[in-house]
């Protein structure tokens, strides 16, 4: 019998221990000893015996406890230093897989945490976007650290955002050695021309341009040339250069325009190229950029006292803005030497980079929301850190049993930091999707002053953001988990998973101190929403000093390069007033510059004054006043209240023979308080000026400023080329803009009528900032007190479950329902009154942040912050009323049965 | 790490048998030496398990060598104590040497 057993192991007990002990990796070497050991029994016993031994091995090495290890995939140690590369990367696959497998086990769990990291990437995701468009992303120019706005700058007069003449843009260029190139273009709207030969003439507005403006921004047309250097001599050589948009919608996207000659204004003009869609410089309405050589002389005089001109200079290498700042500075004097009536203050430039220029305000109030955004964010990581800690509690014994199996803690706390990454990927990714439609509606909702707002959108540095983002709150909270894993007394975790006893005091406390933290962001969350708030309801109360009911303004810059002399440019406005007056349906039209609360501003001039008969105050120290100018009426139009005197009329002409004016009431009120200021007279600028009226006070940039004195001067004694007409009709002006514009074209067919609005818009428009960001912030605010609603909720609720033997026992011993109920909300409101109190000195701390962004309510302003701490306290309070009924209707005797 | 390089005793006997092997210390030697010199039976499951976990753990590593007759062309794993193993070996020694000072008399009896 013993011939016909080989002496090899039995075959079929190999096979199947083979594939049993496969997964190890090391089931071969094992099975190898054991037909060495097989042999040598074999020589000693029989080959019966043998094979029976042999079978016995294998069921035990198949089916024993001890020799699980052999039977699952290598675990090897993250601590080991000794681990390849490949075995890191293929545990940690091991480890998304595994991750992936035990989140599909509690979906509600998994769905939750996404949810709520979608929520907070998507939020940061939207306002970083903005962030990154509007602040962080370079210009759209070469070099452009290199590129740099130039002010003429008047030290004495704190006058640090002058603008330059066009003499002394020349003689900058021409003098200074810290410049590759430098340009200059209107500070102000120089109006448009008429294209010609279509169906119907068509304005465009035009931007014009000095020499070296395609060169400074070092950007090239698309098509053809940009302007060159002589194309800026004055001829009839009319030249143009087409933007994009204007191309595409007025010439079809014909390539064959560069080089044809189009019709402007009645001029012949070549069109000589077309610039890339992108390039919107200096500003997006602008449809075309010509020399500003055409305006002639008579348009703009070009002398030195007429200041109508922005610079930009593009920094030599290696020149920084301060080199290049003293060494205009020097020109700057000695043009003061040579040139005393116009520029003896004029003693210095200042320098600041272009993209300051551009992006100007929108910093601090961009940086407020993308803390705001930053906190929301926070409090997301909490939450699902609580969400993680209450799932960890489940998974007790899991652990504990793979501990138990030889997985190291340092592996088991990786595990949750992988399942912590793989939310928090799936989250970001959502969120990321959740961002791209946010970032959408937050574009069409922000006002259409923040500069750069065509540019937002994803790009890879808001990608790389958001990603860093997710992995921070990947790492946030599952950090808690992990450090108890990694920390834990597994034993004494493995003893108390049985049943649902005592939760350890650790986990309490860290649950706890999310709490705690939580609810201190949403104070300082809601602390600013409410301060926002406020100052925004504050600033509505604001009185601008006019009436906006049915009244409509517009900008109408009289033709420059048309027009002869300021004789013609009196009688050009005068013709518009009286067309737009003959409009059936207008009630009263006038025309104002600067219009009130418009970017506008700078168009007025401040200067200094003497009263006559009062003592002359010290050299340096006069009072100050802000020129403004006004037509007849319009002080009517605008719904400004005249106090005392008369407004202007057809009498305050050139032939009047002396320089009249109306001043507002603060000027009144300062400097004739005796209610004497109608009759009197002003000295300015070597002249005199007789006061005719007193008008009410009018807000001038915002409406958050203080008012100023403001003398108005009639535009028929002191003209100006750009004028703000303003309309007001019997029914809505809506209806009438097409009349009105026919009635200015009739006065000039080229006229372009710009910033179309109504005065209602206009201090609408004035508030879309604050608004927008008391909005978003009080959006947050909200959207944090829920999350923060949810996590105490889920808190209390988690400490009844876990204590309802505890809870039981306390009934039993004759607590009643409402001990329990006090006992259960206390737990959470311990907590939550902690949070409360370190986030009040949080808020405080940071309020100087916003201190800047607030009108009329302090950062530190009582109420909003015993208002938040209410709201907060209350919402708890609602929070933790849920558990705490359902902790009443615990069944003590139930209870202790379940144990 | 603190505890973590503390030796389980079985695992401490395996460690002490790979080390007094030298060269020859492969599976079926380790298990004999064991039985011969620590006078316990050793269960094959247990053996391997422990030898498994230890080399996770980073105490013990192996190399291939070469096969022999019996084993039917299947090489055979000679094992060695890592650094860290015996940075842990030697850890788990004092420890029972310190907490055996004084008790010679009692334990050698």
């Amino acid at each position: 019998m013993n011939r016909h057993l080989s002496p090899a192991p039995p075959r079929l007990a190999e096979r199947w221990l083979r594939r049993r002990l496969s997964a190890s990796g090391v089931g071969d070497f094992v099975i190898g000893d054991l037909r060495e050991e097989f042999a040598v029994r074999r020589r000693r016993r029989s080959a019966l015996a043998t094979r029976l031994w042999y079978w016995g091995q294998a069921l035990r090495l198949a089916l024993s406890r001890d020799a699980r290890p052999l039977r699952r995939p290598p675990l090897p140690d993250p601590d080991s230093p000794r681990l390849g590369p490949f075995e890191v990367i293929s545990s940690i696959l091991q480890d998304i897989r595994y991750g992936f497998r035990s989140l599909l086990k509690s979906p509600v769990f998994a769905l939750a945490a996404v949810l709520t990291i979608a929520l907070g990437i998507g939020a940061n995701a939207a306002i970083f976007s903005m962030v990154n468009a509007v602040l962080l992303r370079p210009l759209p120019y070469p070099e452009p650290e290199q590129l740099v706005r130039v002010y003429s700058a008047y030290p004495e007069r704190d006058n640090l955002r002058g603008t330059a003449s066009a003499n002394d843009f020349r003689d900058w260029r021409d003098q200074s050695e810290s410049f590759t190139q430098m340009t200059a273009f209107p500070a102000v709207s120089m109006g448009g021309f008429v294209l010609s030969g279509n169906d119907r003439p068509e304005r465009m507005l035009a931007h014009f341009v000095e020499e070296g403006f395609f060169e400074t921004l070092a950007v090239s047309p698309l098509l053809g040339r940009p302007i060159a250097r002589a194309d800026h001599a004055e001829g009839d050589n009319a030249v143009a250069v087409l933007s994009y948009d204007t191309w595409q919608a007025r010439f079809g996207g014909d390539p064959a325009i560069v080089g044809s000659t189009i019709t402007l204004s009645d001029t012949p003009c070549t069109v000589i190229g077309v610039m890339p869609a992108t390039f919107d410089y200096p500003s997006p309405e602008g449809e075309l950029w010509v020399p500003l050589s055409v305006i002639p002389e008579s348009g703009v005089p070009r002398k030195r006292f007429v200041r109508f001109l922005h610079v930009v200079g593009r920094l030599a290498p290696g020149v920084s803005m301060e080199a290049a700042q003293a060494d205009l500075g020097t020109v700057a004097k000695r043009l003061a030497a040579q040139y005393p009536d116009s520029n003896e203050q004029l003693t210095a430039v200042n320098i600041v980079p272009l993209h300051d220029q551009v992006t100007g305000d929108a910093q601090t109030g961009l940086l407020t929301l993308l803390g705001a955004v930053g906190v929301v964010l926070l409090i997301c990581c909490a939450n699902v850190a609580n969400l993680t800690l209450v799932r960890a509690q489940g998974r007790t014994r899991e652990f504990a049993v793979r501990a138990a199996l030889g997985a190291g803690r340092g592996r088991l706390a990786r595990q949750l930091l992988t399942e912590s990454a793989l939310l928090a990927a799936i989250g970001g990714v959502t969120g990321l999707l959740l961002g791209s439609v946010a970032i959408r509606v937050l574009v069409a909702a922000a006002p259409a002053d923040v500069p750069r707002l065509a540019e937002v959108g994803i790009d890879p540095t808001v990608v790389a953001f958001s990603l860093l983002a997710s992995l921070f709150t990947g790492l946030v909270f599952g950090l808690a988990p992990a450090w108890r894993a990694w920390r834990g007394d597994l034993q004494s975790e493995l003893k108390l998973a049985g049943g649902s006893g005592s939760q350890t005091e650790g986990r309490v406390r860290m649950r706890g101190l999310l709490i705690v933290a939580e609810v201190a962001m949403v104070v300082v969350l809601v602390i600013g929403a409410g301060l926002l708030l406020r100052s925004l309801n504050e600033l509505l109360q604001v009185e601008p000093g006019f009436t906006g009911d049915r009244t409509v303004t517009m900008l109408v810059s009289a033709p420059a390069y048309k027009l002869e002399d300021s004789g013609d440019i009196s009688q050009f406005f005068s013709d518009i007033l009286q067309g737009v007056r003959d409009v059936p349906g207008v009630e009263v039209a006038g025309l104002i510059r600067p219009m009130p609360l418009t970017a506008n501003t700078f168009q007025g001039e401040d200067i200094a004054f003497g009263v006559v008969g009062q003592p002359e105050p010290p050299e340096g120290q006069e009072p100050k006043a802000y020129l403004r100018w006004a037509s007849d009426d319009a002080f009517a139009a605008m719904g400004i209240p005249l106090l005392d005197g008369r407004e202007f009329d057809e009498r305050d002409n050139r032939e009047a023979g002396e320089l009249r004016g109306i001043i507002n009431q603060a000027m009144a009120d300062r400097h004739f308080p005796n209610g004497d200021a109608v009759g009197s007279r002003l000295t300015a600028g070597g002249g005199e000026l007789a006061i005719i009226g007193v008008v009410g006070n009018v807000t001038q940039a915002s409406l958050d400023e203080e008012v100023v004195n403001v003398v108005y001067t009639p535009v028929e004694q002191i003209t100006r080329s750009g004028m703000t007409l303003v309309v007001r009709t019997r029914a809505e002006p809506a209806g009438l803009q097409a009349a009105v514009n026919d009635a200015i074209w009739a006065v000039n067919p080229d006229q372009t009528i710009e910033n179309v609005v109504t005065l209602d818009a206009l201090v609408n428009a004035s508030v879309a900032e604050p608004r927008f960001s008391a909005m978003l912030v009080a959006l947050f605010a909200g959207l944090a007190l829920t999350l923060a609603a949810v996590g105490i909720y889920g808190v209390v609720a988690n400490s009844v479950a876990q204590r309802n033997r505890e809870i039981g026992i306390r009934m039993a011993l004759g607590a009643c329902g409402s001990d329990v109920a006090r006992w259960v909300v206390g737990q959470g409101m311990v907590w939550v009154g902690a949070g409360i109190v370190v986030g009040m000195v949080i808020a405080a701390a940071a309020s100087r942040f916003i201190a800047s962004l607030l009108y009329g309510v302090t950062a530190t302003d009582i109420p909003t912050y015993i208002g938040a701490a209410t709201v907060l306290a209350l919402v708890a309070l609602a929070a933790s009323l849920i558990p705490a009924r359902r902790a009443i209707a615990i069944d003590p005797v139930e209870s202790l049965r379940t144990d | 790490m603190g505890t973590a390089t503390f030796l389980g005793e079985f695992e401490h006997l395996v460690m002490l048998a790979v080390m007094q092997l030298g060269e020859d210390a492969h599976a079926i030697r380790v298990r004999e030496q064991i039985e011969g010199r620590a006078d316990r039976r050793v269960a094959r499951g247990a053996l391997y398990g422990t030898l498994t976990r230890l080399q996770e753990k980073g105490f013990l590593d192996w190399q291939v060598e070469d096969s022999t007759p019996e084993r039917g062309g299947i090489p055979r794993r000679r094992f060695q104590i890592t650094d860290t193993g015996l940075v842990a070996l030697r850890h788990s020694q004092r420890a029972i040497a310190n907490l055996s000072e004084g008790l010679e008399g009692a334990l050698e009896g």
